[in-house]
């Protein structure tokens, strides 16, 4: 599933791709896709936040992480979390929980 | 419908500012970016970095400076940012005839004594002997 429109894909791109070395937005939606809706591996999580609506993956080793739309299905984002960001949080799990848990959106 | 963004105060979002857009001005993602930092910090670091446009290219007669200043965010620039806004007001007061007229006029009457004058001036205070 690719994001929601040309606008989302290209503004994600332009914001991130560069964090996976993707020259072109193509190659971006496709790693965005495989990540969110592709087998997961033992060292990537997956969780619904408590509005029903996001799906998230993280995977800790390289801090990638996703959010998809439940329903309908589509990428919302995908990007490569900042380390410091990581521990603010307490580390990757303690990031992935609070991810999770998030209501304020 | 559109949209302003809490950071950069484009209003001319496509979006509401939520659920993991962009903003196609300032490239804030909400929902990430205002995860760690408050707008006001956001609008901070934008500003610090030059305030450009994010997404392609910007609208036309678009200008940063303008944008702040118009949601009254003008207090919160540093004197640079300020001089900025002043300049892009004098930029446009240059591109009314009249304005021009007046500055040609002013530019004149300027004569080549008061130059001297001024160059003199100038020299004295730098502490450089004539």
């Amino acid at each position: 599933m690719p994001f929601a429109n040309p606008l989302e894909r290209a503004t994600h791109f332009l914001r991130h791709g560069a964090q996976f070395g993707c020259a072109t937005e193509d190659e971006y939606e496709e790693l965005a896709e495989d990540f969110l809706f592709g087998a997961m591996d033992a060292g990537t999580k997956e969780c619904v936040r408590p509005n029903g609506k996001d799906r998230l993956r993280f995977r800790g080793i390289n801090r990638n992480f996703g959010v998809a739309c439940v329903q309908p299905v589509f990428v919302r984002t995908f990007y490569r979390v900042r380390l410091l960001k990581i521990q603010r949080h307490g580390g990757p799990d303690a990031f992935f929980a609070d991810e999770c848990a998030r209501i304020n959106l | 419908m559109k949209y302003q963004c809490p950071v950069c105060f484009y209003d001319g979002l496509p979006y509401p500012p939520i659920d993991y857009h962009i903003c196609l001005c300032c490239g804030t993602e909400f929902g990430n970016d205002d995860e760690d930092f408050s707008p006001a910090q956001l609008r901070e670091l934008w500003i610090a970095s030059g305030a450009g446009w994010f997404f392609r290219t910007p609208p036309v007669d678009w200008n940063p400076w303008m944008q702040l200043q118009r949601a009254g965010a003008f207090e919160a620039l540093q004197d640079a940012q300020k001089r900025a806004v002043i300049d892009a007001a004098f930029a446009s007061f240059r591109e009314d005839s009249d304005g021009l007229r007046q500055e040609t006029l002013i530019a004149e009457e300027f004569s080549r004594a008061d130059w001297e004058a001024f160059e003199m001036g100038e020299r004295e205070l730098a502490g450089i002997e004539s």
